[in-house]
């Protein structure tokens, strides 16, 4: 009765910078989409983030149109952002880079609630202190 | 963890070295973060799932396996990148999320964006037009409609390249009504099909309108291409029109609801309003049309959709 949904492809890419080379290529190409057209698109949509990688998650259909929606940088960006840091623990468990406040967690979690295709800001944030732990991020 | 390490065989130059992280979906950020960290300059994910906005969208189902997060290597080297993977995979992912595994694999280098544009054919539109890419051979065109007039359609990211049911509905309909010289506007023109199939088919003028730019620009070079004059904006319908006595309006049935008295607006008495994109369970469409002061007149419609073709009294 409608249009089926034959893909999701989430794609992590620098702003304004797809190409259709690997990994859009590589992501989108089996599906048979147009990815001069995404590629255009996306960059057209995130010129003005230049420097910041923008998540974006495209929806492939059956007739192999699409659409794509932009989402926020990712949780491990904003959070090394919060906790003033440039790179993770190469230990988590043991060394401790940095510190980020319950408050600014909920805060992020609020923010990528749909990205992390949570069902409650509790679970978001679950998904966000977990992320900040791998990156040897206390959580104050 | 498991670490599974797939043999790259005889690598050649017509391979990239894809190296994938097998895990669980609320890992997929600090996994793709340790990608990035060692020098990725992109990463796909797939195994996601999320619902999809459109009241036309069957979604997809909710996924439950593990996610893949992959990224692109450079060959020399790709050993060593692995092996660095691994290592904060143990560290940083399994404590937190649970079991991980990396792997490199052959992905083929393939043109994608060629690939697109070949598979894309020339094919019937309405009967005595055919729409085309600029790439098509004779043989092809003849092929898809023996005698047909082409319309040269460029694929890109615009809707409207002839392969959907309500881009088909929706000229056919309009084309029913369409006189010598009419004057017509096009709201949300995609790549222009409508109004220049109209203008093919004897309209005397064209108004086309998109509120994406690169959709305007499509629809500019679709009547380039085609020799057509007509004037494309990209913005919305002005509000105060010149009223037309034929409007095109393919997009959705909840994006067309609240547009449907500007619309009647745009519409001269006793000319026509061809709304497509909308589905056919869709059964209070038409009432509303009435509400906004246009009658539906008749229907065109092909698989799931229809395009209804609405006078103004």
């Amino acid at each position: 009765m409608s249009r089926k949904v034959m893909a999701q492809v989430k794609l992590q890419i620098p702003a304004g910078k797809a190409t259709p080379a690997p990994p859009v290529g590589t992501a989108l190409g089996p599906h048979g989409i147009n990815i001069m057209g995404f590629c255009k698109e996306y960059n057209e949509r995130t010129a003005q983030q230049a420097g910041l990688i923008i998540p974006v998650e495209i929806t492939v259909f059956e007739d192999r149109s699409f659409t794509f929606v932009l989402k926020s940088p990712p949780a491990a960006v904003l959070l090394k952002k919060a906790a003033g840091i440039e790179t993770a623990s190469a230990k988590p468990n043991a060394e401790i880079v940095g510190k980020v406040g319950r408050d600014k967690v909920r805060e992020i979690a609020e923010l990528k609630m749909k990205d992390l295709n949570a069902t409650s800001v509790e679970a978001a944030m679950r998904m966000v202190e977990g992320t900040a732990r791998s990156m040897g991020i206390e959580i104050v | 963890m498991a670490i599974r390490v797939s043999s790259v065989g005889s690598r050649t130059r017509s391979a990239d070295i894809c190296l994938e992280v097998t895990c669980s979906p609320q890992a997929v950020e600090a996994v793709a973060e340790i990608l990035r960290e060692l020098g990725s300059e992109g990463v796909g994910i797939d195994g996601l799932s999320w619902p999809v906005a459109g009241d036309d969208v069957a979604q997809a189902p909710q996924q439950r396996g593990p996610a893949r997060v992959f990224t692109i290597v450079p060959q020399e080297g790709a050993t060593a990148i692995l092996r660095a993977v691994r290592e904060q995979l143990r560290r940083r992912v399994v404590p937190v999320f649970g079991g991980a595994q990396a792997a490199l694999r052959e992905a083929p280098r393939e043109d994608w964006v060629e690939n697109y544009r070949r598979s894309v054919r020339p094919a019937p539109l309405v009967p005595g037009i055919v729409v085309a890419p600029p790439w098509a051979s004779e043989g092809e065109i003849a092929a898809a409609g023996h005698g047909a007039r082409v319309l040269w359609i460029e694929p890109g990211a615009a809707f409207g390249t002839g392969d959907h049911e309500s881009t088909r509905t929706t000229l056919r309909a309009g084309l029913r009504v369409l006189r010598a010289g009419d004057d017509v506007i096009d709201l949300g023109c995609g790549t222009g099909i409508l109004g220049a199939a109209a203008l093919l088919e004897g309209a005397g003028s064209l108004r086309a309108y998109d509120l994406d730019l690169l959709a305007a620009e499509a629809a500019r070079r679709t009547l380039r291409r085609n020799g057509l004059r007509g004037r494309v904006r990209h913005g919305a319908l002005p509000l105060r029109a010149r009223a037309a006595d034929l409007v095109f309006a393919n997009l959705s049935g909840s994006a067309l609801r609240p547009l449907l008295p500007s619309l009647a607006r745009a519409v001269r008495p006793g000319g026509h309003a061809v709304l497509g994109g909308v589905l056919r369970a869709d059964e209070t469409f038409a009432t509303a049309c009435a509400a906004a002061g246009l009658r539906v007149a008749f229907r065109e419609t092909e698989g799931d959709w229809q395009a209804l073709c609405c006078m103004r009294p």
